[in-house]
């Protein structure tokens, strides 16, 4: 095994481990090494990911251990992205799409929005997080400002669904829907009320969520 | 057709199933609170929590409508607690209260004191609902939905930002504990207060506590475990209620140990899985769809969706028919007369 592969290797333990603290040390050495941006977040952070997620498919890893692998994420975003945007390597940060992302009108639980965010950011994904109770008109406000390509839409509470719904009305109604994929996602969801709303796709979790987003953008 | 004296045969069968004796038909809860009670009669739901004429005008609607099986009680939504820690009240968009969280640093959680019952947030108004409730309804009527308290998982998740909590488990596990135990002795003055006030209770001491589900089987057993003893502790004698809206396969043994006995589950939790994990610890109260089934579904998929759930879950008691959670606003009356009657059918 190679040095670069060993490190990375060593990056992904330590974020299935949710050690925070390692995994910013690992992240930095290979942002040292010349190690670059693309291959940390896809062969270092996402396929860390994919391993949590299979963890927690598997009833082995917890919600709060999702939660803290995204902690742990955000953490090595935040120590590799200003090294590398700094430094000669910058035209290699590839953006692979904009998705504008909240908790949808009445429904304030952010758990599964936060986690889906930080696994989405972690797959080259630009978020913005709109937060809790975000109203129809500020979703569609948003994506026709950030031009985004996907609009994602979380809720926990069943009492909440037709919020889901009026959102994804008022985006057909601005015009914008034949532009923007719509992903949906949150407890009382199921893939057929996904396609009953009008969605493009729903996230079973938040992983699911993540690669579904890469999915519609047709970047596997 | 529902018998006149349902209510009363319905509470000795629920004695008999909670205490996992097989009563000659199952019993049946109906678990309503806010939405279900200001929608049915036709109160916006802001009045409904702060006019307890109101409020209680709505609950007696509903009782009197469904057989007198829903309780009559100070229906504080989620506010009570984390209000008289110090957050700010204020109203989302579906009209419920909401505290939004304020410990932004952990050293906020020094500063935290156990709230007076008399003095703090929404526990006066909720104590005063009580008193109000007692002496407006007839003699025959009990108020008393048991000594019902937020746990102290939801509390903590709820003023610390559920996000946040669940990283300070693992970041900063001192921090937690200490929240987790301001939280905790909050419950106990709370239901202390209660008591106080109520008197009596049929059904115990009810802890509601959905945020439990999000932690580690380990970190339940080593946070929270403790603290359901505790606070069942204080009344030794009562029932010892639960309700946990989240999947909660992975902590049900746990649960059984620190002590619960009903449990009131959420509707996606296999209920025959659960019953194999805890044996006759824990008599489980659901777990129909409130919103697929109970709300959405037609007369038949409810008597079907009840026929099976009896089928499977009501040999040797141990099994209450409700909902996996609380009856949402808006559903249709006689799909839960469909439910109610069903307890009756062959």
């Amino acid at each position: 095994m190679d040095q670069s592969n060993f490190m990375l290797e060593n990056l992904r333990k330590h974020i299935v481990e949710l050690d925070a603290e390692e995994s910013r040390r690992a992240a930095r050495e290979a942002v040292d090494a010349g190690i670059d941006v693309e291959s940390i977040l896809s062969k270092g952070v996402g396929l860390a990911l994919e391993e949590v997620s299979r963890r927690y498919d598997r009833g082995e890893y917890f919600l709060s251990e999702l939660v803290m692998a995204g902690e742990v994420v955000n953490e090595v975003l935040t120590e590799v992205l200003p090294r590398i945007k700094k430094g000669e390597n910058e035209a290699a940060v590839i953006e692979k799409g904009t998705v504008v992302i909240g908790t949808v009108q009445g429904d304030l639980h952010d758990i599964g929005k936060n986690i889906v965010s930080t696994f989405m950011s972690a797959l080259g994904l630009s978020v913005i997080d709109l937060g809790v109770d975000v109203p129809p008109e500020r979703f569609v406000e948003e994506v026709r400002r950030s031009r985004a390509q996907i609009m994602g839409l979380s809720c926990l509470l069943t009492t909440t669904l037709p919020a889901m719904k009026r959102t994804i009305e008022a985006l057909q109604e601005s015009g914008l829907r034949p532009t923007v994929k719509i992903i949906v996602g949150g407890r009382p969801v199921t893939e057929t009320l996904a396609r009953e709303l009008g969605a493009d796709a729903y996230g079973h979790d938040a992983p699911d969520g993540a690669r579904k987003a890469l999915k519609l953008l047709g970047r596997e | 057709m529902v018998r006149k004296d349902f209510a009363k045969i319905n509470r000795e069968r629920m004695l008999k199933a909670i205490d996992h004796e097989e009563p000659d038909r199952p019993p049946v809860a109906l678990m309503v609170n806010a939405p279900f009670f200001a929608g049915y009669a036709g109160i916006p739901i802001k009045e409904y929590y702060t006019n307890p004429r109101k409020m209680l005008r709505a609950q007696l609607i509903v009782r009197e409508r469904f057989y007198n099986l829903t309780p009559i009680w100070a229906d504080g939504g989620v506010a009570v607690e984390p209000s008289a820690l110090g957050g700010e009240v204020y109203w989302d968009t579906a009209g419920n209260p909401q505290v939004k969280p304020f410990i932004t640093d952990l050293e906020d959680i020094d500063r935290l004191e156990v709230p007076d019952p008399s003095r703090d947030g929404w526990m006066p108004k909720q104590l005063e609902t009580y008193e109000f409730m007692i002496r407006n309804v007839e003699r025959d009527i009990r108020v008393d939905f048991g000594y019902l308290v937020i746990g102290p998982t939801t509390v903590a998740g709820m003023i610390r930002g559920m996000s946040k909590f669940l990283i300070d488990l693992f970041k900063n596990p001192e921090a937690a504990r200490k929240l987790l135990r301001v939280c905790t002795d909050t419950a106990k003055v709370w239901v202390k207060a209660q008591e106080g006030v109520v008197g009596e209770t049929d059904y115990g001491v009810f802890i509601a506590d959905d945020a439990a589900s999000f932690l580690t089987p380990k970190q339940f057993e080593e946070f929270v475990s403790p603290l359901y003893k505790e606070l069942y502790g204080i009344f030794p004698d009562y029932r010892r209620w639960y309700h946990n809206d989240m999947k909660s396969t992975h902590i049900l043994k746990p649960l059984a140990d620190a002590g619960v006995e009903v449990f009131h589950i959420a509707y996606d939790v296999d209920l025959p899985a659960a019953k194999e994990i805890v044996g006759d610890k824990i008599c489980f109260v659901g777990n129909v769809p409130p919103l697929e089934v109970l709300k959405e579904g037609t007369l038949e998929t409810v008597r079907e969706a009840c026929a099976t759930l009896i089928r499977k879950m009501a040999d040797g008691g141990g099994f209450v028919l409700s909902t996996g959670g609380f009856i949402n606003a808006g559903t249709p009356a006689e799909n839960i007369d469909a439910m109610v009657e069903s307890v009756e059918a062959e």
